[in-house]
């Protein structure tokens, strides 16, 4: 989702689609590293701290305020996964390693930018209604003499 | 004069006799023709007719959004009323086609075992696109395993439907040693290859059936909502009413065979699209690293573990307690994987409960096991006191004294060059700064 000069704009959605694709990348990654019988402990153990957390937070529910952050959550893990995928495939283990940046479908974001204007707009518009109602409410309230 | 088999072919029946294998390649080829047929018996326009008059018979109306249940249940009701179960005949593994089954043809024999009544009533089940799958269950060593059907609903829960018996749909298989579930759209379908397949009622059949016979088998993959194709050389990706070339990972053996990471998505290579990429018989990982059996209860963050564990408690446990409180008592310290009951709680002559557990799960600390006395919230708001025994602990290690010193990072690095936005956060933020400036811009150019 990064990696563009116009900032990415994420829905909940979207959030909830990282997990899911992070959430098969992982299953995925695990069965390769329960055959690899050759793979020492200590990496075991690191592979499975890390694959515990990325699939507790695939796991979490999704807000829809913090949807940014959340994806920054999400790329991150995604990122430290494709460098577990490559590490773990040099130790032996037979895994899949995958591009950590699936590339998002052409004109999607611009659509995106395209709905957040219109809701700024209508948003706009209710704001600055509600303003005016409010200045004039200020005008005409009684004043103290 | 002909008997048996041959009588039945000169009869007009479709009969196949084949060697059978006992053991376990016996069973393994009982349940490749009983997918096989289930497959077939899914496009078969007389298995869904008597699929659709049966929902329509009980007022399920797809309009009104039956449940996956609701429709299992009505398509079971008939089922049984309609058939019977009769073990196969003397030396011989029997499997019939759904039609036979449920007498929709010429020929009628409605009453078999498990196979072929699971076949006929899955095959009805998935012509209607409900998700039917055949499992194999496994009850150990000394006892005869059995064929019921699993579906998930729509909240990802699964459930187990037993046409062989009068149970009620269940939501596990009470004494099962292990649950095998085939996908009947994993075996070859009409084309000759696995995965979707389009089927055409009418005047339109002849024209497909010439065009599919000129060209090779497409071979689609849907996942998480988006086709996959691998063809011309390249993996193709459908997305926004397009066909785009995407980037496929390096090939990588599972199973037996080969697959491919797609944009995120796993697909399986065939034999001929793995041959064209260089790649001979995909090695076989059919085995796993072996849980190792720990003596001393010490527990080391970050590797798996299995627990049998013997809980005692001071009341009925499937009344006063609701699952989530027990799997509170081990959060803490596990991501939990699964957590199983094996058998139902028994009493004991002091009037407590005990029931044997087992939980798989990574360990989130180091830690000693050891027997415990707690107590957990129940559903009428009191407690009730939960006894904790470790009857087994075993570590997937290569060794059974694992000795690691995983360090404990993990928040993980975010992307330096991130310019993510929320979606509502966005809107919020235009929303705010263009109003109070249409206010602004009204005041000053109106006064």
């Amino acid at each position: 989702m990064a990696r563009q000069v116009l900032p990415v704009v994420v829905l909940p959605s979207d959030v909830d689609a990282l997990k899911s694709h992070l959430a098969e990348k992982l299953t995925s990654t695990d069965i390769g590293v329960q055959a690899c019988s050759a793979l020492p402990d200590a990496t075991r153990a690191e592979w499975g701290i890390f694959y515990a957390t990325a699939m507790g937070w695939t796991q979490s529910s999704t807000s829809i305020l913090a949807g940014a952050s959340q994806a920054n959550l999400g790329e991150g893990y995604e990122n430290e996964l494709f460098g577990w995928q490559k590490r773990l495939q040099s130790a032996g283990c037979a895994v899949p390693v995958s591009d950590p940046q699936p590339p998002e479908a052409p004109g999607t974001s611009l659509v995106k930018w395209a709905t957040v204007a219109v809701a700024a707009v209508a948003g706009a518009y209710v704001v600055g209604r509600v303003t005016e109602v409010a200045v004039e409410a200020l005008k005409l309230a009684p004043r103290k003499s | 004069m002909t008997f048996g088999a041959q009588s039945a072919s000169a009869s007009g029946w479709t009969v196949s006799v084949k060697p059978y294998s006992g053991g376990e390649a016996g069973i393994r080829q009982s349940l490749q023709e009983v997918t096989r047929l289930m497959r077939l018996a899914k496009d078969d326009p007389r298995i869904k007719r008597w699929a659709v008059e049966t929902l329509a018979a009980r007022g399920i109306d797809g309009r009104n959004r039956p449940s996956i249940r609701q429709q299992a249940q009505a398509l079971l009701d008939a089922f049984r009323a309609q058939t019977i179960y009769v073990p196969d005949s003397a030396g011989a593994e029997h499997v019939q086609a759904a039609h036979i089954t449920l007498c929709l043809g010429d020929q009628c024999i409605p009453g078999e075992d498990c196979e072929s009544l699971c076949l006929a009533l899955g095959g009805a089940m998935l012509s209607i696109g409900l998700p039917a799958y055949a499992v194999r269950v496994d009850y150990g060593s000394d006892y005869q395993q059995h064929l019921v059907l699993g579906l998930t609903d729509e909240t990802g829960n699964k459930f187990y439907v037993d046409p062989s018996t009068n149970k009620p749909i269940l939501d596990s298989i009470p004494g099962a040693v292990d649950l095998d579930w085939v996908d009947p759209l994993d075996q070859a379908g009409t084309l000759g290859a696995v995965g979707a397949e389009i089927v055409t009622l009418g005047a339109v059949a002849s024209m497909l059936t010439r065009r599919v016979s000129r060209e090779t088998p497409r071979k689609l993959f849907l996942s998480v909502g988006v086709w996959h194709e691998y063809r011309h050389g390249k993996w193709w990706t459908h997305s926004a009413g397009r066909w785009s070339a995407g980037l496929g990972s390096q090939p990588f053996a599972r199973g037996g065979r080969w697959w491919v990471s797609v944009d995120g998505t796993e697909a399986e290579l065939t034999e001929a699209q793995a041959g064209s990429m260089g790649l001979g018989a995909a090695p076989s990982v059919t085995t796993q690293t072996p849980y190792q059996q720990v003596t001393d209860n010490q527990v080391h963050t970050g590797l798996r573990y299995r627990l049998g564990m013997q809980l005692t408690f001071n009341q009925d446990p499937s009344i006063a307690i609701d699952t989530q409180a027990l799997l509170n008592l081990f959060s803490d310290t596990w991501f939990i994987e699964s957590f199983d009951a094996q058998a139902p709680a028994t009493a004991t002559a002091s009037g407590s409960r005990e029931q044997t557990y087992v939980l798989q799960g990574i360990a989130k600390a180091d830690q000693t096991l050891a027997d415990t006395n707690t107590s957990v919230g129940a559903v009428d708001l009191t407690r009730v006191s939960v006894g904790i025994k470790y009857l087994a602990v075993g570590v997937q290690s290569a060794t059974s004294t694992p000795a690691t010193t995983a360090i404990v990072p993990i928040s993980p690095s975010t992307p330096a060059d991130s310019n993510n936005v929320s979606f509502i956060a966005a809107s919020l933020a235009a929303a705010v700064a263009g109003g109070i400036g249409y206010s602004l811009w009204k005041r000053y150019y109106r006064g």
